[in-house]
């Protein structure tokens, strides 16, 4: 329970701090006045911007502004997209359940086929498929995702025609975006099931249970596995994180319509509002994965004290 | 004193026993040979490239490779890109990008990580405390969209980037540091250190620091990798390095409205990264099975 308190404390302060992050981002050049009005500045004499500047707040303290910013976040005011003529909060919640999905089928790819592959690889080491496994997996963490997802466009794509290589909506169209976002993860998840259980069937309870006579499944599936699970575990929650920061690249390769891309195009097109805000949302989100892990991790694992 | 059996401590044979052990695995020698070439190719562009990778002539655009421009009668072994500029000279520049961002970033990082983590874990405390919840609400972003987000309000830019990627990357090398130097405070070297009089700073960079070399070279190695991916990733997104500059994530982003029409623009750049950062991934593991095979767990 104590563990409990703490960590909740820990993820208001976090919070707190990516929405200091996420309002700081506009003063990073000093005036968010510029920022905001990007090139079009050039073209305004002193007094519009001025009169810019007045109008959206930035002549107050900062911490007036910071008050304000927080104050209106939690009414889910971002601010206001003129290149989408929308909310920025409307903009980027409208595009949350897309990335969701994306991220949601690479999670489940990713954890489907790497951890029997990696359970296989370790009950056979120093075997071809073990070799196998260690390839692809070593591959799988150093082929950038982006050249991935290009290749396979150009080979499911274009050469064989097989998938459609843009948009959503149908089942087709996210087998590419969810095998190139889950690449990455799916290697490292075989590679630490791999050695993680190499690991386990070291320890002394695993020799105790075979001199018992326990069958060698039950040994593997009941005792290994089961402890193994932890690290792979938590493991798979921080890769949220990396699932969400990769969704922006697999997104813009695909046009996948999730927030990833609307920051990307938000950037090209100075729309800030919907930076600041699709920002905030995925990292806020990173952080309440984490946090529901952790609990998971503590819940599983009683051991756990923080 | 304690024992150390670590191969970095064995001070009697440390080049040879490194290059012995080197050699017995095939994987890690093949890895090194590449990473040789792409380390030659970055140091000697001029020569390995012998063309001007900014020179452009639209006369010359997106010829497939093997064109022989009949006026100057250069060889475009990979052919040229959107702007009549030679494919291998950007391929071979852009190892220099790519090689540069990928270590100073991890000088970056890895001074400021170690520095803190030394702090933390030997000062303790409330400097302790603030390390570690600035570090949580650091990781709490997920890093590229940290470095997305502060490149796009700054503007592409080299020195930006490797700004950003050292200081978005110090926690792995924080939190492992102040580690070690939590495990290794009690030790009876440090208390007899500590007793005999000698001061804070003292300990920390002359007893304790040495003994703590092996992690942070591993993470320091996979490290260089993983900024050369996200230097890739972030040009190729737009908010990494200028477009003016060669480097293979520019030259993944030029190119992918090519796919079908013109692979060369893509494909040697996507094998230059997969294949460096291959290498580095397989030199990594091998030095951290050379350096303590223990670590497996950490990282």
């Amino acid at each position: 329970m104590q563990y409990l308190i703490k960590r909740l404390l820990q993820t208001i302060i976090v919070v707190i701090g990516v929405s200091i992050f996420a309002f700081g981002m506009t003063f990073l050049t000093g005036d968010p006045t510029e920022v905001i009005l990007g090139d079009g500045a050039d073209r305004m004499s002193v007094e519009e911007i001025n009169e810019f500047r007045v109008k959206m707040g930035f002549d107050k303290p900062w911490y007036v502004q910071y008050f304000d910013f927080t104050w209106k976040a939690l009414n889910g005011d971002f601010g206001y997209s003129f290149i989408r003529h929308k909310p920025a909060y409307e903009v980027i919640t409208e595009r949350l359940p897309a990335t969701i999905q994306l991220a949601a089928v690479a999670l489940v790819i990713s954890t489907v086929i790497s951890i029997p592959l990696g359970v296989i690889s370790a009950t056979k080491p120093h075997t071809l498929i073990d070799f196998i496994v260690t390839m692809i997996a070593l591959v799988g963490q150093s082929v950038p995702s982006f050249w991935l997802g290009i290749i396979m466009i150009l080979i499911f794509g274009v050469y064989l025609k097989w998938l459609p290589i843009s948009g959503s909506g149908s089942w087709q169209q996210l087998i590419m975006p969810g095998i190139t976002l889950a690449a990455f993860s799916l290697a490292r998840n075989m590679r630490l099931t791999r050695s993680s259980m190499l690991d386990f069937f070291q320890k002394d309870f695993v020799r105790t249970a075979r001199s018992k006579g326990i069958s060698e499944n039950r040994v593997v599936y009941i005792h290994v596995l089961r402890n193994s699970l932890l690290p792979i575990v938590t493991a798979i929650g921080l890769q949220m994180g990396y699932l969400l920061g990769g969704s922006i690249i697999t997104e813009t390769i695909f046009g996948w319509p999730g927030v990833g891309r609307e920051i990307i195009s938000a950037i090209n097109s100075h729309d800030i509002f919907v930076v600041q805000a699709g920002v905030m949302m995925l990292a806020l989100i990173f952080t309440f994965v984490n946090l529901i892990v952790d609990f998971v991790y503590a819940w599983v694992d009683p051991r756990i004290h923080y | 004193m304690t024992q150390d059996i670590s191969p970095l401590t064995d001070k009697k044979s440390i080049k040879s026993q490194f290059f012995i052990r080197l050699f017995r695995s095939k994987t890690a020698l093949i890895a090194s040979v590449i990473l040789l070439l792409v380390c030659f190719s970055a140091i000697f562009a001029p020569i390995v490239a012998q063309k001007d990778p900014a020179s452009l002539s639209l006369m010359r655009r997106l010829k497939a490779p093997g064109f022989v421009e009949k006026s100057t009668n250069l060889q475009f072994i990979l052919g040229t890109d959107t702007l009549g500029r030679d494919v291998f000279s950007r391929l071979v520049y852009g190892a220099r990008i790519s090689l540069v961002v990928g270590l100073s970033a991890v000088l970056l990082s890895g001074t400021i990580g170690i520095l803190l983590g030394l702090i933390a874990g030997y000062f303790g405390g409330v400097t302790d405390s603030i390390i570690m919840r600035i570090a949580d609400i650091q990781l709490s972003f997920p890093t590229i969209l940290l470095a997305l987000a502060i490149m796009a309000i700054l503007g592409p830019g080299l020195e930006k980037l490797i700004l950003v990627l050292g200081l978005t990357g110090w926690v792995q090398y924080g939190r492992i540091v102040r580690g070690q130097v939590l495990s290794i405070k009690q030790e009876e070297f440090i208390l007899a250190a500590r007793a005999t009089g000698e001061r804070n700073w003292s300990i920390i960079l002359q007893q304790i620091l040495p003994n703590i070399w092996s992690p942070i070279i591993v993470i320091a190695s996979f490290s260089v990798a993983s900024n050369i991916i996200s230097e890739a990733s972030l040009s190729f997104l737009g908010v990494g390095v200028p477009p003016q500059i060669p480097s293979w994530g520019i030259m993944l982003s030029e190119g992918r409205q090519y796919v079908g029409i013109a692979e060369w623009l893509t494909i040697p750049a996507g094998l230059a990264i997969s294949f460096t950062v291959l290498s580095i991934n397989i030199i990594g593991d091998w030095i951290r099975d050379y350096l303590d095979p223990k670590l497996k767990n950490i990282m």
